[in-house]
């Protein structure tokens, strides 16, 4: 094995700053906001059953509290995702790919080819309807450092795909 | 040996004391997935209704199906041994069947707990490399006919070995191997060990147990505060507090250090060729290895009464193929700098730590945290007050005062650093934690701001590996993505493999 160990100063490093993100595909907001209406109406739901499971009349005595409560979090959860688009964006580099969202708690991911497990496309139900999907990129991190990019057209996501394969095989041969 | 007597070329099942132990595994994993469910049931149900019998009759089913599905697994699993493979087959309704060359196994270790100790059968556990690595166990086989395959699939495997050159040094098996001792706990280092543990987690766990006791007298009609309703705490002296205390504090203490014992009970640690071993355990003997190129972090941590002794635990984080859990890492209590010293320069050479320059994360980590904690003081603060319960006051008062110097402590020992080959994070609150991994063990990174850190230009890195993660708080924005650029450039240029 040839090794090379040259100094390298930090300032000439590539730096994550001087990138240029693509945004995901516009629609991916539609989705995600009815995916948000979903989650709160089952969380509207649930206490209702229970209610009617224990033959108590509380869900109905504290009605409007309750559903001012819901609408004033569904708003919110709706203008999280709402906004969320907008800063959700992804960039690829030569030997990483680099993730980054949040409205009002921002992060930015980036996960190096060499360490990238396998990679994955996903479609739920309501990215199906808008013809969206969603790139799934596991690494040896765990299941909470999975970096997954969600509204990108089937083609993209395909690309995406191949291309970080293509990296990642080449990686191995190495 | 006598192992001539087993022929594992036929399909055959384990001992029978699985059934016991695969019941018992199954009721563990129902347990723990219904156990939110079983506190909802318990806190918020109230006594008249029918809800309690219908769960009753559903943890009923459920206990019986786990019980048939357990014992159906048990007799549609099948091993066997097909000239260098071990080939297990399973699955109750669907069959699967799983192939391990033997070149692939890397440790075969055996673990026995008191009901395996009654019948004498044992655990056998293979774990296995490579990128689609597994590991599997047997629950229970008899004990010789464990050794017996042991001793097969070693010597199958050693005889595997010239053919595959490159692998020489990973597929060493570990029995071949002459083992080092580096450390062995005597009685009485256990007893330090023991006296010194974190009493407060023991006694959080006794408070625990206490309140779950305490609701389910309720459930069961018996209401403890009636009988407590005469006795007023307050009214009953600072005397009776101070009793009550001092129970506690024995009661906790006592508990940490049974606890000691039966985990860390006659505990040694050795170094062998390309890995680590360790063994321990009062009823239940468990042995533990840590491979070299599986171990991703070392971390130890000291407390205030193990700074007195100069006592560390040392801890050897592996990856784990299924998920992070703290069964994957290996834990030395009682372990003295010169072992710490020794095991890292086994592992990362002696000069690792060298030229690491430690730097201190910003000081508005200590404002906001001193801040947000304090917070939990306040509501106590203002019932104390507005009920007229002076006490009440005085807790809240001292939980702010509490968390105002823990997070001073915090934040003077949050330190972070790295050279060209190793970060380090060093944090604690009365006691010192050491963080170490090197650099090419990062999996990915991530740079997080909240709002207030995006106003004064400040991050939060994340530094993920096989074996969970590190976070550093609070750093300057344009120093967070130096590091994390820094770290990046190593890794993706760096053609070691990181397991």
């Amino acid at each position: 094995m040839e090794f090379s160990n040259q100094q390298v100063e930090e300032w000439e490093l590539p730096s994550v700053l001087d990138i240029k993100y693509r945004q995901i595909e516009k629609k991916h907001r539609t989705v995600s906001i009815i995916a948000t209406m979903i989650f709160t109406f089952i969380i509207l739901v649930i206490p209702f059953f229970i209610n009617m499971a224990s033959s108590d009349t509380w869900f109905y005595d504290q009605i409007i509290y309750i559903l001012g409560g819901w609408s004033l979090i569904t708003g919110c959860f709706v203008l999280l995702s709402f906004k969320g688009y907008e800063h959700k964006g992804y960039a690829l580099r030569e030997r990483d790919i680099i993730f980054k969202e949040g409205w009002i708690w921002r992060s930015t991911t980036v996960v190096p080819f060499n360490r990238i497990q396998h990679t994955e496309i996903d479609q739920g139900p309501i990215e199906r309807m808008f013809g969206l999907s969603k790139l799934k990129i596991f690494t040896a991190g765990g299941a909470s450092s999975d970096l997954k990019i969600p509204g990108l057209l089937p083609d993209t996501a395909n690309k995406l795909k191949d291309y970080i394969q293509l990296k990642v095989g080449r990686d191995e041969e190495e | 040996m006598k192992k001539n007597n087993f022929d594992f070329t036929i399909p055959q099942r384990q001992s029978y004391v699985a059934i016991l132990m695969i019941i018992w595994k199954t009721y563990r994993i129902l347990i723990r997935q219904v156990f939110p469910f079983l506190i909802l049931f318990f806190v918020g149900k109230s006594a008249k209704s029918n809800f309690g019998n219908y769960f009753l009759y559903f943890v009923s089913a459920v206990a019986v199906i786990g019980m048939l599905y357990s014992i159906a697994a048990f007799f549609r699993y099948y091993f066997h041994i097909e000239e260098d493979k071990l080939i297990v087959e399973k699955g109750i309704f669907g069959r699967s069947k799983t192939i391990i060359p033997f070149e692939r196994i890397q440790t075969i270790n055996f673990e026995q707990n008191l009901a395996h100790q009654l019948f004498s059968v044992l655990r056998l556990k293979v774990d296995t490399a490579g990128s689609a690595q597994k590991e599997f166990e047997f629950d229970a086989i008899a004990k010789d006919q464990a050794n017996a395959l042991r001793e097969i699939i070693l010597e199958k495997k050693s005889k595997l070995q010239p053919l595959s050159n490159d692998v020489v040094d990973e597929s060493d098996s570990e029995v071949i191997e002459k083992y080092e001792s580096i450390l062995k706990l005597s009685i009485s280092d256990l007893i330090k060990v023991g006296i010194t543990e974190n009493h407060i987690r023991s006694g959080g766990l006794i408070l625990f147990a206490m309140w779950w006791v305490w609701d389910n007298l309720k459930e069961a009609g018996l209401d403890p505060e009636k009988y407590t309703d005469d006795i007023d705490p307050l009214a009953g002296g600072l005397l009776m507090i101070g009793f009550f205390i001092v129970l506690f504090v024995l009661v906790s203490f006592l508990f940490s250090l049974f606890r000691t014992v039966l985990k860390y009970f006659g505990l040694e640690f050795w170094r062998s060729k390309n890995g680590f071993k360790i063994s321990s355990g009062l009823f239940t003997k468990k042995d533990t290895s840590a491979l070299d190129h599986k171990i991703q972090m070392i971390s130890w941590s000291d407390n205030l009464l193990r700074k007195i002794v100069g006592y560390y635990q040392l801890s050897l984080k592996q990856a784990s193929s299924i998920t992070i859990n703290s069964k994957s890492s290996i834990n030395i209590p009682g372990c003295r700098q010169d072992q710490i010293d020794l095991v890292t320069h086994a592992l990362y050479g002696s000069k690792a730590f060298d030229g690491i320059e430690m730097n201190p994360v910003h000081i508005s980590f200590m404002y906001r945290r001193m801040f947000f904690t304090s917070l939990i003081g306040v509501p106590a603060i203002i019932s104390g007050y507005f009920t007229g319960h002076t006490p009440v006051m005085i807790i809240g008062v001292f939980i702010i005062i509490y968390f105002i110097i823990t997070s001073y402590f915090r934040y003077k020992k949050c330190k972070y650093g790295h050279n060209t080959k190793m970060i380090m994070i060093r944090g604690g609150l009365f006691g010192d934690k050491a963080e170490t991994l090197p650099i090419i063990k990062l999996q990915n990174i991530e740079v997080s701001q909240s709002p207030y850190q995006r106003r004064n230009e400040l991050a939060n890195v994340k530094i993920y590996t096989a074996a969970g993660s590190v976070t550093i708080p609070y750093v300057e924005y344009e120093k967070a993505i130096k590091l994390s650029d820094y770290l990046l450039y190593k890794t993706e240029s760096s053609k070691k493999r990181w397991m």
